[in-house]
């Protein structure tokens, strides 16, 4: 559904019919994804357009980049410690 | 959208880097303070942190030394809002002259209508606005588009 809206605004009904998903369910995921700051809401006479919200969806990332960065370090000096000792 | 890859030149030999993340007794030098792991396919991936937060998942395919895949998420997503099992790791161990090149992928971060319903995301997303609001994004890894991100990475294998 993310990718449905990372480069153009889609009501729901439009995501409803993209993801074979029922209407309501599919409002019920774009709520959860809306609550989440995932996914940003334009309001328009009363039809709702959503799109992604790449800045944030960038910080969840970068958060599980940034964690693998760093126990990868560790790993590396684990390992080589561990063949040392192995001799 | 993008996989997460993660790269390492390491001076050992891949039957070490493999069995970094096989024996608990390894596994904790390097992620966590306990783990709970069962080397087969279908069995537990677990470990715990000093604040006692979990990660788990179940390993998924093993080829000993070369690669490994398991499931991963945080069963209380306060520190990374990624559910327990939701997504996918893949370690590629490569022999070089001096070691091993290891590679790592996380995959299926995107919180996609599967795994929303199948792992809970929903749960941890509502989380998600705390998390966040202390992370620098830095620069934006995902201002390519995500459809072509895939097509340059076919293309790279």
């Amino acid at each position: 559904m993310l990718r449905l809206v990372w480069n153009s605004e889609r009501t729901s009904t439009d995501l409803a019919e993209h993801t074979g998903m029922s209407r309501p369910s599919a409002s019920q995921h774009l709520r959860i994804l809306r609550d989440a700051d995932l996914v940003a809401v334009r309001v328009d006479g009363n039809r709702r357009w959503y799109r992604a919200d790449r800045d944030r969806l960038a910080r969840v990332r970068a958060l599980v980049a940034g964690f693998w960065d760093d126990r990868l370090d560790a790993l590396q000096a684990a390992a080589e410690q561990e063949t040392h000792r192995r001799g | 959208m993008a996989d997460i890859v993660v790269e390492r030149d390491i001076a050992a030999p891949p039957e070490v880097v493999f069995a970094m993340f096989t024996e608990p007794h390894l596994l904790v030098r390097w992620l966590g303070d306990t783990a709970e792991l069962d080397p087969v396919p279908g069995g537990v991936f677990r470990f715990t942190l000093a604040d006692q937060d979990a990660c788990r998942g179940r390993y998924v395919e093993l080829d000993p030394p070369h690669r490994l895949v398991f499931t991963w998420g945080w069963e209380r997503a306060e520190a990374i809002p990624v559910p327990a099992g939701s997504t996918e790791v893949t370690v590629e161990c490569t022999p070089t002259a001096t070691g091993t090149h290891l590679r790592l992928t996380h995959c299926g971060l995107d919180g996609d209508a599967a795994a929303l319903h199948e792992h809970g995301w929903d749960r941890f997303l509502t989380r998600l606005g705390a998390v966040l609001d202390g992370v620098d994004a830095g620069p934006d890894p995902w201002a390519e588009d995500p459809d072509d991100v895939v097509e340059r990475m076919r293309r790279e294998r």
